[in-house]
């Protein structure tokens, strides 16, 4: 080794190419949405056995929550994962404005599913339907009507949680875009919180049907 | 040139909309277990458009595809075992 | 030979300041970093089974409180399993040697690997809030509806830690396995790698299904407890045994989590002292694989009595025996690989020959309880105790300690003394059995776990027991003193001391701070010690 080289920083970036980092990324976030499909899993699991174990009061509950609002706030969800599929579009082609458009309609639908969710909210805890706040329900089907809510307000706050985290995001993302422009990096983190956005969207397309479609008829 | 690329988003999200009003108006028809059958599903067309079409997933190596399939099969796993279980009990 | 003295090229001299320790993102140093802190939860760990070893000397309960006792077995295992074993070797050794044994200069994302590690740190500080707070008295298991409903200890707080700690090991496995999949060298096909390599990538793949199941598990257990509403507890409407099959769902695999790196530890140090290519290498490499997916189906072997139905009983059993196949081939080709070598007992083959029959041992006994009607009369008795304790401590312990004597010279630039630490690990071994054999006698005779008392035809079996906690003890606290010693005066190790095969090797002892100075290249298969072994007798005229 020369003395030029000893005196010169040393290599520790672990990829030797841009192609290999953005293939690693790749990897690295679907990995990550894996662990979050076992991680939100558990919640399904928790209720398909208790659906099971109180069919009749599932149904009964199941008429109390929302069909409209849930409905709408589906359709919100999936417009808002064609916005960001197309902010992920444009960022690849390095158009700012478009991107900085598409990213702020996501966070715009996003935002306005949480505000439809906590007019839901309210609306059930006038209803006295929280469960541990005063909950109220026929005494028939009690037990397993608190449990439905009680994975209702799991389920939705826990995807509410990850919602939330999404919004911020994508707002910091646009707020860098807007002040500094686009950097090397910039499009692949816009596709890597794409992917994350999308995640959450297929997390409340099953959340949806659980909660919001039983015994409609 | 922009609404070429736009095009398959856009009839993804149109599809992903006829899907949603399918489930929720079939909902409102008292079909039995075949609500819970069909909901299901209507979500799992919903998903796959979606982790096809927006998340390209086709555009990842086949690790990605490995990574995501295994999700959905230990997911699976869980809640078959865990529910044949139950049933099995009879309780 | 190369002698790499700490100057500012190795990675121990690039920065001297506690700063730059705890801001770095070299995985060698964050490997430190972890090495330190679950060595202190491995003391605190063992200071409470020192505790609960002193108070079975005697059948009466007269040295703890039953319900001290209770949150002495608890913490014991919550530290055990979360703070020490499931980290130990990945995020000490896997750390450490993943990107050199693949030919990289670091995980793939290094600075998440950092953040694992104050996700470990911050975990732990939680956990021991809990236990200067009091403890928790639920067994490491948490079993519902006591740790929802009936429990007045500290249990948020523990399974808080826990929860955050998962984290950082989902996010240790997530890195290890884009490494492995992306900054392999050229030449370096799978089928080239260190047999630890192929364990961490299992490992991997088990932290990152596995573990999301348990942190929202936890989740639940805690929301049940705080609003006395949930799915676990009977009373409410809720199923006990859902929590079991969710909390075993991952802590099965878990126990995976914890063998499968000291079974890759294993094969490296038995190749190497043995000058022998590992017997069957493809074969060992899918036994890995096979573990680590047919370890996802066996779960309700823990809840055979629990109330789980006879037909979900009958599948996990038999699922359990074909859990032990890949097992017992790995065992069978380590011992195959002895055949015909040169054999040498420094202290990282003391520790690899004892895993061999240790975790037999620990292995066949798991039969025993894989069979229900056994099971029926073993379950919660001192059998089981003794069962996990062959694997966890006389398997996965002992390949930990004989993976940090064998990279011990790579890591730190300087060689152990080998007479200490060859004595230290038979001092291990025979403390080890003295302590945990009887225990097997202990459980088919009857004796329940998790009593802080017992009958007195028990007591002279329990005696042997802690005595033998005495010598074990003795033996793990001598690594410390000598490990210590060497850093300050053991002889400079050069880049191979143990002439073994592997990257990791061919680099500076200690490594420079971007491992390589220039990239390798692979097309030798692994332990290449018999051409090694040729070409010496040729160079010496033999």
């Amino acid at each position: 080794m020369t003395h030029d080289t000893a005196l010169a920083a040393p290599n520790t970036d672990p990829f030797s190419d841009p192609r290999q980092r953005r293939d690693a990324s790749d990897l690295g976030m679907w990995l990550f949405l894996t662990t979050e499909t076992l991680f939100f899993g558990v919640l399904f699991a928790g209720y398909v056995i208790m659906r099971a174990r109180f069919p009749h009061a599932f149904a009964a509950a199941g008429r109390h929550t929302d069909f409209a609002l849930g409905t709408a706030n589906t359709a919100l969800l999936l417009t808002s994962s064609l916005c960001m599929a197309l902010a992920v579009a444009t960022a690849e082609v390095n158009r700012r404005r478009a991107t900085l458009i598409w990213l702020g309609a996501t966070a715009a639908l996003g935002i306005a599913f949480l505000a439809i969710k906590g007019f839901e909210y309210h609306a059930e805890y006038v209803e006295h339907l929280v469960p541990a706040l005063d909950f109220r329900f026929d005494a028939r089907d009690f037990r397993g009507a608190e449990i439905f809510f009680w994975l209702y307000f799991v389920m939705t706050g826990v995807h509410a949680l990850h919602l939330t985290a999404g919004v911020a995001v994508v707002v910091l993302m646009a707020a860098r875009l807007a002040r500094s422009g686009f950097g090397k990096q910039t499009p692949l983190s816009i596709e890597l919180a794409g992917l994350y956005w999308h995640f959450v969207d297929i997390v409340w397309i099953f959340v949806y049907p659980c909660l919001y479609l039983i015994a409609r008829s | 040139m922009r609404n070429a690329r736009a095009r398959p988003y856009v009839l993804a999200w149109i599809a992903l909309l006829v899907l949603l009003g399918l489930s929720a108006g079939s909902s409102l028809l008292a079909l039995g277990t075949f609500n819970l059958v069909s909901n299901f599903a209507i979500a799992a067309l919903k998903a796959a458009l979606v982790v096809i079409v927006f998340m390209h997933i086709r555009r990842s190596e086949r690790t990605v595809h490995v990574a995501a399939a295994a999700g959905i099969v230990w997911l699976a796993l869980l809640i078959a075992l865990s529910l044949s279980d139950f049933l099995a009990r009879g309780s | 030979m190369i002698h790499a003295k700490p100057g500012s090229s190795s990675y121990l001299g690039a920065g001297m300041t506690l700063r730059s320790w705890l801001t770095t993102q070299d995985h060698k140093r964050i490997a430190i970093l972890y090495a330190l802190s679950i060595t202190v939860f491995f003391f605190i760990g063992g200071a409470a089974a020192t505790l609960i070893r002193i108070e079975l000397a005697t059948p009466a309960g007269d040295l703890i409180s039953a319900n001290t006792y209770n949150k002495l077995f608890t913490m014991h295992g919550v530290i055990m399993v979360w703070f020490f074993l499931i980290p130990s070797i990945p995020a000490t050794l896997g750390n450490f040697l993943v990107p050199l044994m693949i030919g990289a200069r670091d995980l793939a994302f290094p600075r998440l690997n950092l953040a694992s590690w104050y996700l470990y740190v911050f975990g732990a500080l939680f956990t021991l809030a809990a236990l200067f707070l009091g403890g928790v008295d639920t067994g490491w298991t948490f079993y519902t509806p006591f740790s929802t409903t009936f429990s007045d200890t500290h249990v948020i707080a523990v399974v808080t830690g826990v929860f955050i700690v998962g984290f950082s090991s989902i996010l240790t496995g997530l890195n290890f396995i884009v490494t492995i999949h992306k900054l392999r060298a050229p030449g370096l096909i799978w089928f080239r790698l260190p047999l630890f390599i192929w364990a961490q990538y299992a490992t991997s793949v088990i932290l990152v299904l596995a573990t999301p199941v348990l942190a929202m598990t936890l989740t639940l257990l805690a929301i049940e407890r705080v609003l006395h509403v949930g799915i676990f507890d009977p009373a409410l409407g809720g199923d006990p045994l859902l929590f079991q099959h969710l909390f075993w769902f991952y802590s099965h695999p878990a126990v995976y989590i914890m063998i499968l790196p000291a079974m890759g530890v294993v094969s490296e140090i038995l190749a190497c002292f043995a000058r022998n290519p590992i017997f069957g290498y493809r074969s060992m490499a899918y036994a890995i694989i096979a573990i680590a997916v047919v370890g996802f189906l066996v779960w309700g072997h823990h809840m055979f009595v629990s109330g789980q139905s006879m037909y979900a009983g009958m599948v996990f059993s038999i699922l359990s025996y074909l859990v032990a196949v890949p097992s017992a081939i790995k065992v069978f080709n380590w011992t195959a690989t002895l055949y015909k070598g040169t054999i040498s007992f420094e202290a990282p083959m003391l520790y690899a020959l004892g895993f061999i029959g240790l975790f037999m041992m620990g292995g066949m006994t798991g039969l025993f309880l894989a069979a229900l009607a056994l099971d029926v009369h073993l379950t919660d008795t001192y059998f089981v105790v003794a069962h996990f304790h062959y694997i966890m401590v006389g398997g996965a312990v002992a390949a930990y300690l004989g993976g940090i004597h064998f990279w011990w010279p790579k890591v730190t630039g300087r060689l152990y003394p080998e007479r200490w630490a060859q004595f230290a690990a038979i001092l291990l071994f025979f403390g080890f059995n003295f302590t945990f054999f009887p225990q097997f006698l202990l459980g088919i005779a009857g004796m329940p776990r998790r009593y802080h008392e017992y009958a007195p035809q028990f007591h002279t079996l329990n005696v042997l027991s802690s005595a033998g906690a005495v010598i074990l003890a003795t033996g793990y606290l001598l690594p410390l003193f000598y490990f210590a010693w060497s850093l300050f005066h053991g002889e400079r190790a050069p880049a191979n001391p143990w002439h073994a095969t592997g990257l990791e090797w061919s680099v500076p002892s200690p490594p420079l701070v971007e491992n390589f100075a220039t990239a390798p290249v692979v097309n030798s298969e692994p332990y290449g010690y018999r051409s090694q072994r040729s070409r010496r007798a040729v160079a010496s005229g033999a």
